[in-house]
C-alpha cells in the first residue's frame, strides 16, 4: 500500500482524486477498482483482439474454433497477401485516402486558424451573434445540407473529381474545428499580440509568427481528427468518390465486407487491420495532446 | 448647409475609419462567411425549396406543394426508418452515454497504471467505422460468430441477430452502449472539478457517494449537456454501421433515417422527397435542442465566474 501512495504523488497531475477509501478498506477498493478497469479494457479491447487474432488464423482455424479459439495456432500471415490480392487497387485506395486526408487537412489548419483567430482575438461587430451562428451549426445534421451541397456540384460537373471534397474545408467544413480553435486561441495571452502590435507588427504578422507556433498542440489533434474523419466518412465517399480511381479504403472495404462469403473471414480481418493501422499509429504519436484539447473545447465560454 | 455636409463628412470619415478598422478582422473571417453562404445558409434554404418539388437532376424541377411532406407518413419503409431511430436515440444514447461515464470514472480513479489505461482506452475510439463493422459482423454471425460460439459452449439457444429483422436494431443499439461515447469529454470535466470541493466534502464528513451525488454529478452536469446534445445529433444521422454491415436489412430491419434519406435522394433520385425528408429531421432536431437547452437552465450547474 505505501509503494502504491508514493506511487501517487509521483504520479500527481491535476484531477479529483477518487482515493477510494483507506488503509483497511483500501485494499478492498483498490482491488475492486481493478477489477471494474479490468472488465471495461477487456469490453472495450475484445473487438480488436479478436479481429487481430482472426487475421492471424487459417481458414479451417476460423471455421473449425470450438467453440472460441482466441490464439493462432499456429499464426499465419496469409489472409493479408490473400485480403491484398483479391483485389489489386488497395494501393491506390490507400494513397487515395492519404492523399484526400492530406490536402483536406491543410485546407482545415488554413480555414479553422484564420477563422479561429478573428473570433478568440479579434474585435468586430456582431463578433458573440456569429459565434452563437457558429454553435449552432454544429448542432446541424449534415443531411440537412447534403442534397443541396450535392447539386451544387452538379451543377458545375465536378462530382467523381477531388473539388468536392476539399474546397469545403478551406472555407467552413466543420464548425466544431473552429470553435475548438477559437477555444485554444483565447488561452493565449493577449499581451503576446499587444507587445508585438507595439513593435509594429501587423495583424497578420502577429497571427503568422506569434500565434501559430503556439497552435501547433491544437492543430495536431485537429489534424488527427480530422484523418479519422477521412478515414470514416461513408457518406462523403458514397457520394463524391465513387468511382474506382477516387475509391476510398472505407468503401473498399465495404465491397469485402458485402463479398465476405467469397473473400473469407480472414482476408476481410486481416484487411480490417491493415486499414486500421495507419489511424492508431496517428493516434498513438497525438495522444498525449487529446485529453488537453478536449478540456478545452469544453463548455465553458 | 455648410454645417451639414462637414458633418456629413465627418460621419462618412468615421464609418471608413471603422471600415478599416474592422477590416483585417472580416478578411481573417472571409472564408467562414464564404463557407456560411454557400455550405449552410444556401442549402438549408433550398432543401426547403426542393422538399415542396418533384425533382430527379435530370428534368427540371416541378412544384408540387405539400405532396412530399402528405407522402411521407403512408411511407411503411419511412415510417420503419423514423422509428428505429426513435429507438436508437431514445436507447443508444443515454445508455452509451452512461457507459462513457462510467469508463471516464474508472479512468479517472488513482490506481497505478492508469496513464496506460487510458491510453488502452482510447485505442477502440481510433479504430475506422469499417474495420469495426466488419469485426462486429464477424462477431454477430448468426452462424458460427464469436457470440453464438459462446452461447453454444455456455448451453443457450443460438439467435439469428442480424438476420433477425426484429433483433438487428438492438444489435445496433448494443454495439453503441458496449463501446460507450463522450469518454474523453466526461475525463476532461472530471478532471476540471477543483480539488478543494472534495477536500472541503471530505472535512465535512462525506462519504464517497456523497461526494459523488453533490460534487462530481453537479460539476459534470456541463459536460453531460455537451455530449447529450452531441450524441442525440450523432444519433438522428446515424448510418455508417448500419450502411456497412446489413445495408438496412433483413426487411428493413436495420434501415434508419439517414440511410432511407440517403437512398431516396441518391439511389431513387427523389431529391425532392429526400429534402423533405432533411426537413423533418432539422425540424425534429431544432425542437430536442431546444427543449435541452430550455430545461438546462434546471439540471445545469454553471460556476459563477
Amino acid at each position: 500500500m505505501s509503494t502504491t501512495m508514493t506511487g501517487d504523488t509521483v504520479s500527481t497531475s491535476v484531477g479529483p482524486r477518487f482515493r477510494l477509501g483507506r488503509k483497511a478498506s483500501g485494499r478492498v477498493t483498490n482491488a475492486l477498482a481493478y477489477l471494474c478497469i479490468l472488465i471495461f479494457l477487456t469490453m472495450a479491447l475484445l473487438p480488436m483482439a479478436w479481429m487481430l487474432s482472426t487475421a492471424l488464423q487459417t481458414e479451417d482455424q476460423i471455421r473449425i474454433s470450438a467453440p472460441v479459439q482466441w490464439i493462432p495456432k499456429p499464426a499465419t500471415l496469409e489472409n493479408f497477401v490473400t485480403g491484398w490480392k483479391a483485389d489489386s487497387n488497395w494501393l491506390l485506395y490507400f494513397r487515395n485516402n492519404v492523399y484526400w486526408a492530406l490536402v483536406s487537412s491543410v485546407g482545415l489548419v488554413f480555414s479553422s486558424t484564420l477563422v479561429g483567430y478573428a473570433f478568440a482575438r479579434m474585435q468586430f461587430p456582431g463578433r458573440e451573434a456569429l459565434m452563437l451562428l457558429n454553435i449552432a451549426l454544429m448542432l446541424l445534421p449534415g443531411q440537412v445540407t447534403m442534397i443541396p451541397r450535392f447539386l451544387i456540384w452538379a451543377r458545375v460537373d465536378l462530382v467523381g473529381t477531388w473539388w468536392p471534397v476539399t474546397i469545403p474545408f478551406f472555407l467552413l467544413a466543420s464548425p466544431y474545428y473552429v470553435f475548438l480553435m477559437r477555444q485554444f486561441l483565447r488561452t493565449i495571452p493577449m499581451e503576446l499580440s499587444d507587445a508585438a502590435r507595439i513593435d509594429g507588427c501587423n495583424e497578420f504578422g502577429i497571427f503568422w509568427r506569434i500565434v501559430i507556433p503556439l497552435t501547433k498542440p491544437a492543430i495536431a489533434v485537429l489534424v488527427a481528427g480530422h484523418i479519422t474523419w477521412c478515414w470514416n466518412a461513408l457518406l462523403t465517399s458514397l457520394i463524391y468518390l465513387k468511382d474506382n480511381q477516387h475509391r476510398q479504403l472505407i468503401l473498399a472495404l465495404r465491397g469485402f465486407i458485402g463479398e465476405r462469403a467469397r473473400v473469407g473471414w480472414g482476408p476481410l480481418m486481416a484487411m480490417s487491420v491493415l486499414v486500421a493501422l495507419p489511424v492508431i499509429v496517428v493516434y498513438f504519436f497525438m495522444q498525449r495532446y487529446f485529453i488537453q484539447a478536449f478540456i478545452l473545447s469544453g463548455m465553458k465560454g | 448647409m455648410e454645417r451639414t455636409l462637414a458633418r456629413a463628412g465627418e460621419r462618412t470619415g468615421t464609418r471608413r475609419r471603422q471600415i478599416a478598422k474592422y477590416l483585417p478582422a472580416f478578411l481573417f473571417l472571409s472564408p467562414w462567411i464564404i463557407g456560411v453562404l454557400v455550405f449552410y445558409v444556401y442549402p438549408i434554404c433550398a432543401a426547403l425549396y426542393y422538399s415542396f418539388h418533384q425533382y430527379d437532376v435530370l428534368r427540371p424541377a416541378r412544384w408540387i406543394g405539400w405532396a412530399n411532406y402528405q407522402r411521407l407518413p403512408g411511407d411503411r419503409y419511412f415510417r420503419q426508418a423514423l422509428k428505429n431511430t426513435l429507438l436508437y436515440v431514445s436507447v443508444g444514447v443515454p445508455g452509451a452515454l452512461l457507459m462513457g461515464f462510467l469508463q471516464a470514472i474508472l479512468l479517472n480513479v488513482k490506481v497505478r497504471g492508469q496513464q496506460l489505461f487510458r491510453t488502452l482506452a482510447l485505442v477502440p475510439g481510433t479504430v475506422p467505422i469499417a474495420a469495426a463493422a466488419a469485426v462486429w459482423l464477424n462477431i454477430v454471425t448468426p452462424g458460427s460468430g464469436l457470440v453464438n460460439n459462446v452461447f453454444r459452449a455456455l448451453g443457450l439457444s443460438t439467435q439469428k441477430w442480424i438476420a433477425d429483422p426484429h433483433a438487428v436494431k438492438w444489435v445496433f443499439v448494443g454495439m453503441s452502449i458496449w463501446w460507450g461515447s463522450g469518454m474523453l469529454v466526461f475525463l476532461a470535466g472530471l478532471q476540471a472539478v477543483p480539488l478543494e470541493l472534495y477536500e472541503a466534502a471530505e472535512v465535512d464528513g462525506a462519504r464517497w457517494y456523497h461526494r459523488f451525488f453533490y460534487v462530481t454529478l453537479p460539476m459534470m452536469t456541463p459536460s453531460i449537456l455537451f455530449n447529450l446534445l452531441m450524441g442525440l445529433i450523432g444519433a438522428f444521422q446515424y448510418f455508417a454501421f448500419p450502411m456497412l454491415m446489413t445495408e438496412g436489412g433483413p426487411v428493413g430491419g436495420s434501415t434508419f433515417f439517414g440511410q432511407y434519406l440517403y437512398e431516396s435522394a441518391f439511389e431513387f433520385w427523389q431529391m425532392g422527397y429526400a429534402s423533405a425528408q432533411a426537413w423533418i429531421l432539422f425540424v425534429i432536431c431544432a425542437i430536442v435542442v431546444f427543449l435541452i437547452f430550455r430545461s438546462s437552465a434546471r439540471w445545469v450547474y454553471y460556476e459563477a465566474e
